[in-house]
């Protein structure tokens, strides 16, 4: 049963793996927003002055492409890093001293697996702030990595200097959050004398 | 079996045999996954070396009504211009599947000539390699791609290098991180001490030991040309109207999604259809590679191959 489960995840992320974002976006365009169904809109509306949460239907299909995106690379780094720490000494001594496996899991494995997964969602992060141009592009939605793109095509060179600023401010607090949160939860790394 | 005089060449040819890279696919096709994705990357190229030869009608040939429904002219209906859908996804994908080999096989190369020669000649030159290859890691394959295309305007050629480019830091830091370890062995001392030049002991001695992390790196490379050549091709870069592409196809298409009955839908679904077959049967008979090269690794613990999971995850998205 855990292995069938184990087995039908990892199958779907290697397929969401394969699969460009562009080609994820528009396969739910046709599900859902344009040939089979028509519960959403396929493209996004958005008049200069409005917040996005004005119109949070319109947000569904772009979040739902990222997040199928994003998916695999978090699951797949999830899963190796917990079943390397689950292989670990300190757990089988966990499950020797008598922990239930719940516990021996939650309490044992999953703080020592936690630091590699922050790393990959923060490289998520940085990927999501800039590199999604296809997917606004899919959704006609106005983002950043759409704006630099248009700038860039258009030699507009102060919006292009204004948005690599903004992109690098926050690769830079991106990085040093993802560094202090895995400093913060790793046991390993509290304690000063083992490095 | 076949002895040789000395240990540490014996040790060399043993590597070699069992990661040849014909066996590696060998293995990989015995698996149900492997097989597969044989057969999903077979089914495409069919569709791309025999299509162009099989089209009923020109790719830019205007035979029916746009977006007109499917009918014997055309069996998939007509395009945003009414040009046949079927000529066009027939004639559409050698050039977007030529194209990202010749960028997969450009950044390979490059990066795993970079990172042969950073690993083996160590000290000053290893620094300044790698260095530059972390100036071109710090930016985005796909924003690097469009920034080149954007530029220097949307040639094909261009698309390829840029990709190409965008590939090689990569491919530099996994090759060099596997050489390293081949770089220490007994059988690469023993060819330095009888006195081979250092460029005969790469390419013969260190090399050929390299061919599973290379075939998987390859593999991996190859799945994300397509992915961003398709989706240059989509954004209006690389290949220009009207020849017919499978990304562009898709943006050109997408306005008659469902506009209510008579309207045609085969102009995206089948592109994005082919697409997502290829790029699937790519990355899964990729993964069974690396898989069963792991497999081999952890029975005899003789040669570096990076963990699947990790090796996928480090490509990261686009």
């Amino acid at each position: 049963m855990q292995k069938l489960f184990d087995h039908t995840v990892s199958t779907v992320a290697l397929v969401l793996a394969s699969l460009p974002e562009f080609v994820i976006g528009v396969i739910l365009v046709i599900g859902l927003a344009s040939v089979f169904l028509h519960l959403l809109p396929a493209v996004s509306f958005l008049a200069p002055g409005v917040s996005p949460w004005d119109l949070p239907n319109q947000l569904v299909l772009p979040v739902t492409t990222l997040v199928l995106v994003i998916f695999p690379y978090i699951f797949r780094m999830t899963r190796g890093s917990v079943i390397e720490t689950l292989e670990s000494d300190y757990v089988e001594m966990a499950h020797l001293k008598g922990a239930a496996p719940t516990r021996a899991l939650l309490s044992h494995a999953v703080p020592n697996a936690l630091a590699p997964i922050i790393q990959v969602v923060g490289l998520t992060l940085i990927y999501l702030a800039g590199g999604i141009v296809v997917v606004e592009y899919v959704f006609n939605y106005p983002g950043l990595g759409r704006e630099l793109v248009d700038a860039i095509a258009n030699r507009d060179i102060p919006v292009i200097q204004f948005i690599v600023l903004i992109l690098t401010a926050f690769y830079i607090v991106a990085n040093i959050l993802t560094d202090a949160l895995t400093l913060a939860v790793s046991p390993r790394r509290r304690n000063p004398r083992s490095s | 079996m076949r002895t040789s005089k000395t240990g540490g060449a014996n040790e060399g040819a043993k590597l070699r045999r069992k990661f040849e890279a014909w066996g590696l696919i060998r293995r990989a096709l015995r698996t149900t996954r492997g097989r597969v994705g044989a057969v999903l990357v077979a089914l495409v190229l069919i569709v791309c070396i025999i299509g162009p030869f099989i089209a009923p009608h020109s790719p830019t040939a205007f035979v029916t009504t746009p977006y007109g429904p499917p009918s014997s002219v055309a069996l998939l209906g007509g395009d945003n211009l009414g040009r046949d859908v079927l000529s066009r996804v027939l004639c559409g994908g050698w050039l977007l599947l030529l194209s990202a080999l010749a960028a997969t096989l450009l950044g390979v190369a490059a990066g795993s000539a970079a990172g042969l020669t950073a690993a083996y000649s160590g000290g000053r030159v290893d620094g300044l390699i790698m260095r530059c290859v972390d100036v071109l890691l710090a930016f985005p394959a796909l924003v690097l791609a469009l920034l080149l295309v954007s530029v220097a305007g949307p040639e094909l050629w261009l698309v390829v290098v840029a990709v190409a480019l965008a590939h090689a830091p990569q491919v530099a830091r996994v090759i060099r991180a596997s050489a390293l370890d081949i770089a220490e062995r007994d059988f690469v001392h023993a060819t330095e001490l009888l006195g081979e030049r250092p460029r005969r002991v790469v390419s013969r001695e260190i090399l050929p030991s390299l061919t599973s992390p290379l075939m998987v790196e390859a593999g991996l490379r190859l799945t994300y040309s397509i992915m961003i050549i398709a989706g240059l091709s989509f954004l209006g870069f690389g290949l220009q109207p009207p020849s017919p592409n499978w990304g562009a196809m898709i943006n050109e298409n997408r306005n008659g999604l469902g506009v209510g009955p008579g309207t045609n839908n085969w102009g995206v679904m089948a592109p994005v259809f082919l697409i997502a077959v290829l790029t699937v049967g790519v990355n899964t008979l990729t993964d069974t590679v690396a898989r069963v090269s792991l497999g081999i690794q952890r029975s005899s613990d003789s040669q570096p191959v990076a963990d699947p999971d990790l090796v996928l995850v480090t490509g990261g998205p686009a």
